[in-house]
């Protein structure tokens, strides 16, 4: 044969090589991509967990990928965690149990708004949406009072880090700001601070805490239903269990004196009402809410919007959660009509 | 990096359509031989997920049902649904290491001692007769040469205490699951933690 | 390799050397601080009880670890056996910047006038190296006020007839009592005793820009997730290196004090976080790395002068190991008397600390921290199953009824317990390690059975429905209470340092730890030895101003 036609066949054999292997790896990774988790990635013991929660979540008949990014997903990100959690599961050194950290955290948000768009939206114009700048950054409250660990605990709950590795100075001395500044615009209370997304749906109810120090979420079932006190008497708490977890946040003193610290649950007429009640799950809004009651179950059949009280505005000396008769009677009943 | 060739849709110049066709059975073959293969691998390689990392399944029968005696369900969990025995293998691979060869052996001996007592491997004995066993255990009541290093008491004292931090440490550790013995003794967790001055602060 | 000269080395930033490095820094001198642990982060391992710088079982939170360091403990029959800081034997305090006072339960108290003159006070004790301090509650008490200022006390001693006098008030206002509290001063009040409550140093208000205590249940062994708690690592230390005078290494551990053959210390050597090895020269050296580490550094710094370790010439080094016994007893109240408000402990009375008949010194009886959980399976009543569903049972009927009233008792000084080097075993730098050998005093256990008593009959008198006794054993004493192995005098023959925390023939070397404690009180030792390392500095500072050390 000919050099020209040696070399000829030579550049086809690789080309039918590289095709092959290429249409190989492309075959492989599309069986990643497509295949069912159980015979894929969730064959492997580290990730049977995470696979069987989500086997038995609300959430199951979507795809790991949809959320985690498959073997084809064009996300340097995602792939760069899949091949270290492959190569760690072959070099026998799995996590014992598999944590998202912040970034995944974040991500996983648009997933999360892409089949709830209205909680999205409702989350996103409330309190909870608020940025690590706005948390760390203010400088009245700065001044006032010192950061420290705990402030993760409810503001950035997956902060990949200490609070000294989130906040140039921790004093109240300042100048403060955010060691890295992509931080600012994150919010510090993303979807997964009170939903999980493999929790089982089982009893319909998809809220559950994540606790920083365990690096866990836990649901309302295991919450505690702590008893709190209005001065000597126990207050009546709501049975709602979704109660439970916002007042892990809104936490009054150790006292459990009600109303001290963040604490807001209600006492007065409003006692043994659900902060779900009257906010709404995302958005928190009351704004609809005393139609709900009133007037039907009110005492004075008067229009209870109107009324001098935080709902009507914020700088009311009758705030809503503690408004009891002796607010507007002055110390004086009147006889039941 | 060099673009991969696909030779669906990009035929080198002058390639004739029989190359073409010959590079899609090609394509096609190698993609079912992926797909296959990674088949089979995953297939081959669907390891059962091992409930033990250390134990063997003939060392955790027994030592399943010793933390079950030590710590009993009754309303409450017991050892085995708070997860025992999954934080003492855990640890038995981390900080409690030096402890590996006094369960090895411990176990071996418990096992020896069931057998030569009832006849009966110790898993597997009635409730009644596995609390004699262990009371035995405990007070160094079994015959002693059945028994090297560790002795039956030592044994008993090791996977006591052992089965005591599984079962009242934190969870993180792989015991303690959902924090089962806080809730038995009254205990909140998470507990409500509250900040004092946060409104004066906004002020 | 050799590091750029300065005035002042440092070694150990606990509750000691965080004091001296800041008054030296404010002073102008040049310091070089070395901790050979890492600064605290509460994220780390936060509220974990088997993570716990009191229940270690899985490792110390705060220091040092398994994997770098060991220590030899000396059987009763002689023989070695090797212990993990992880382990009760290894008597641990801590290593990070701060020390134990990072996860301490910080109890800030001074130590009464008769305690600094147990000599004179009792005369000699059989078998015990008992003496009189060479300072006085008096020389000592400016400097306990400006421990309590400076860290941060809060406290009233209003109730407390048994203190010696101070000149100001405590700068925080005490702790409220819990509900357990206020049952043990109805108690001890009708029985004529005087309670009062714990001065601790941690915020009960905002205080020297920290805030107030958020009431943790993992309070004692842990550190502070909001940073209340007054340790070295968020006063004293911050304010030094604010000077800009001195500068902390971490991760760095001490291998010996350079002495050179005039008899002065020129440095020291040490192993950096890398494993490196460096000469740091200085000017004056300043040891302050608990008593048992202490003492094994001086005993590693041997030269032509002192070749059995500096300061060991007349073989007092390591000797008088001492910590608290800790003894008192239990009582089942009938109803829940638990406050979900940590730490817990809240009310003291000190009315057995000295003038019990017949006996020598006493302790200090308090109403104890929280228990959580894993540990709580260890309060039980003599006799009591420990397992089954009897353990269960006991844990959740008893967990909030359980009232320990406990305190330290004043060891007597015994000079078999001691700290030596260990002629074979080394840590990871390949520096021989501490050995442990010896016992407590047996009159220590008199002094035990004889507190357990009363806090028995308090006991009672609080209505308990079942009460028994902690007892205590002859083990060696340490721990995180250890004092006494360098012992301050005035005579070289039978001390290691002058009253001034100065080494006897070593002009520039100094230590400001527990180690200098001649005995260690019936009281938790920290607020001393805060105060007795404002002495020594102050000493050290008039000093180098009259260029003594130059």
């Amino acid at each position: 044969m000919s050099p020209g036609g040696q070399k000829k066949l030579a550049l086809a054999g690789a080309l039918y090589v590289a095709g092959f292997l290429v249409s190989a790896a492309v075959g492989s990774l599309g069986y990643f991509h497509f295949g069912r988790p159980d015979r894929t990635c969730a064959s492997c013991h580290e990730m049977t967990g995470a696979h069987a929660a989500w086997s038995g979540s609300v959430h199951s008949t979507l795809h790991c990928r949809e959320c985690h990014g498959g073997s084809l997903t064009l996300d340097a990100h995602a792939l760069r965690a899949h091949v270290n959690r492959v190569v760690r599961h072959f070099t026998r050194t799995p996590d014992e149990v598999i944590r998202l950290k912040e970034d995944d955290v974040l991500r996983l948000q648009a997933s999360c708004q892409r089949c709830h768009p209205q909680s999205a939206a409702d989350w996103k114009a409330s309190g909870h949406a608020s940025t690590y700048a706005r948390f760390f950054l203010d400088e009245t409250h700065n001044r006032k009072e010192r950061m420290a660990a705990d402030c993760l605990r409810c503001h950035g709950m997956f902060f990949d880090g200490d609070i000294e590795d989130l906040v140039s100075t921790v004093s109240t001395a300042g100048p403060w700001s955010l060691k890295n500044p992509a931080k600012a615009g994150e919010p510090a209370i993303p979807c997964l601070a009170c939903h999980q997304v493999h929790a089982p749906a089982s009893d319909g109810r998809s809220a559950l805490l994540y606790v920083r120090r365990e690096k866990a979420s836990f649901p309302l079932a295991v919450l505690p239903a702590v008893p709190l006190m209005h001065g000597n008497s126990t207050v009546r708490l709501s049975p709602d269990p979704r109660q439970r977890l916002c007042v892990q946040c809104h936490a009054p003193e150790a006292s459990r004196q009600v109303g001290t610290s963040d604490d807001r649950t209600p006492i007065g007429v409003h006692e043994g009402l659900s902060c779900l009640d009257c906010h709404r799950g995302h958005s928190n809004s009351a704004r609809a809410s005393c139609a709900s009651c009133h007037p039907g179950s009110s005492h004075c059949g008067i229009d209870v919007e109107k009324m001098d009280t935080t709902f009507l505005s914020a700088t009311s000396r009758h705030n809503v959660h503690r408004v009891s008769c002796e607010d507007c009677h002055g110390g004086v009943r009147p006889a039941k009509r | 990096m060099n673009t991969p060739v696909d030779p669906l849709k990009d035929p080198a110049p002058g390639v004739s359509r029989r190359s073409a066709i010959k590079m899609l059975a090609v394509g096609s073959l190698g993609a079912a031989v992926g797909v296959g293969a990674t088949a089979l691998v995953a297939r081959l390689d669907r390891s059962q997920a091992p409930r033990y990392y250390f134990f063997t399944a003939d060392e955790a029968a027994p030592l399943v049902a010793l933390c079950e005696q030590l710590i009993p369900a009754d309303d409450a969990p017991g050892a085995t649904e708070a997860g025992v025995i999954n934080y003492i293998d855990r640890q038995l691979l981390g900080p409690l290491s030096r402890h590996q060869g006094r369960y090895r052996s411990g176990l071996a001996s418990l096992q020896r001692t069931s057998l030569r007592l009832y006849q009966t491997a110790f898993e597997k004995l009635g409730n009644a007769q596995q609390t004699v066993l262990v009371t035995l255990v405990e007070q160094g009541g079994c015959p002693g040469e059945l028994w090297g290093e560790p002795t039956q008491k030592a044994f008993f004292n090791l996977v006591l205490d052992h089965t005591r931090q599984g079962f009242y440490g934190s969870p993180r550790h792989g015991g303690n699951r959902d924090y089962a013995s806080y809730r038995m003794m009254g205990l909140a967790y998470p507990n409500l933690v509250g900040q004092n001055r946060y409104r004066e602060a906004q002020g | 390799m050799a590091k750029p000269r300065v005035n002042a080395v440092v070694v150990g930033a606990g509750a000691g050397g965080g004091i001296v490095a800041k008054e030296l820094a404010e002073a102008g001198l040049s310091v070089v601080f070395l901790e050979r642990g890492d600064w605290p982060r509460y994220d780390r391992h936060n509220d974990d009880e088997l993570v716990s710088q009191r229940t270690p079982v899985l490792g110390n939170p705060y220091g040092p670890d398994d994997a770098r360091y060991r220590r030899v403990v000396e059987n009763p029959d002689g023989s070695p056996s090797i212990v993990l800081p992880s382990e009760g034997a290894y008597s641990n305090n801590a290593g990070c910047v701060g020390g134990g006072t990072v996860s301490y339960g910080a109890m800030a108290w001074r130590y009464m006038p008769q305690d600094f003159r147990m000599r004179s006070t009792y005369g000699a004790v059989e078998g015990s190296t008992l003496e009189d301090w060479p300072v006085s509650y008096e020389d000592l008490e400016p400097y306990y006020e400006k421990a309590e200022y400076e860290v941060g006390v809060a406290g009233d001693y209003s109730d407390n007839p048994f203190g010696g006098p101070r000149k100001k008030p405590f700068p925080m206002p005490a702790f409220p009592y819990n509900k357990e509290g206020k049952r043990v001063v109805e108690a001890t009040r009708r029985m004529g005793l005087h309670p009062f409550p714990i001065p601790m140093l941690r915020n009960s208000v905002p205080y020297n820009g920290r805030p107030a205590c958020i009431h943790m249940r993992s309070c004692v062994g842990f550190a502070c997730p909001v940073d209340a708690k007054s340790g070295s690592q968020n006063t004293v230390i911050p304010r030094a290196l604010a000077t800009g005078n001195c500068e902390v290494r971490t991760g760095c551990v001490v291998a010996e004090v350079r002495v050179d053959d005039r008899g002065r210390a020129r440095g020291v050597r040490y192993f950096d976080s890398e494993g490196r090895g460096w000469e740091q020269e200085s000017d004056l050296v300043i040891v302050s790395a608990s008593a048992t580490e202490t003492a094994r550094l001086l005993l590693n710094s041997k030269s032509k002068l002192f070749p059995n370790g500096a300061g060991n010439t007349h073989d007092w080094v390591g000797r008088n190991l001492q910590g608290h016994g800790y003894v008192g007893a239990f009582g089942i109240a009938e109803d829940e008397v638990y406050e979900e408000a940590g730490p817990g402990a809240t009310v003291a009375f000190c009315d057995f600390n000295h003038g019990n008949a017949g006996l020598v010194g006493g302790g200090l009886l308090a109403n104890e921290f929280i228990a959580l959980p894993y540990t709580f399976c260890e309060v039980r009543p003599p006799g009591e199953p420990r397992w089954g569903k009897a353990h269960k049972d006991f844990q959740r009927q008893n967990y909030k009824r359980v009232i320990r009233l406990y305190g330290p008792i004043q060891e007597i000084p015994n000079f078999s317990a001691r700290v030596t080097v260990d002629p074979t075993v080394k840590d990871a730098w390949g520096i021989p390690v501490c050995r442990l050998s010896g016992t407590r005093h047996p009159y220590d256990q008199k002094l035990g059975e004889f507190m357990s008593g009363k806090a028995e009959r308090v006991l009672q008198e609080m209505g308990a429905i079942r009460t028994w006794r902690g007892r205590l054993g002859l083990g060696l004493s340490g721990g995180q209470h250890q004092a006494g192995t360098c012992r301050m005098g005035n005579d070289p023959t039978t001390s290691v340092t002058n009253r001034y925390g100065q080494v006897h023939d070593i002009d520039n070397l100094f230590i400001a730890d527990g180690s200098l404690h001649v005995s260690n009180g019936g009281f938790n030792p920290v607020l001393t030895i805060m105060a007795m390392a404002y002495w020594v500095s102050g000493h050290i500072v008039s000093g180098w101003k009259g260029s003594a050390f130059r």
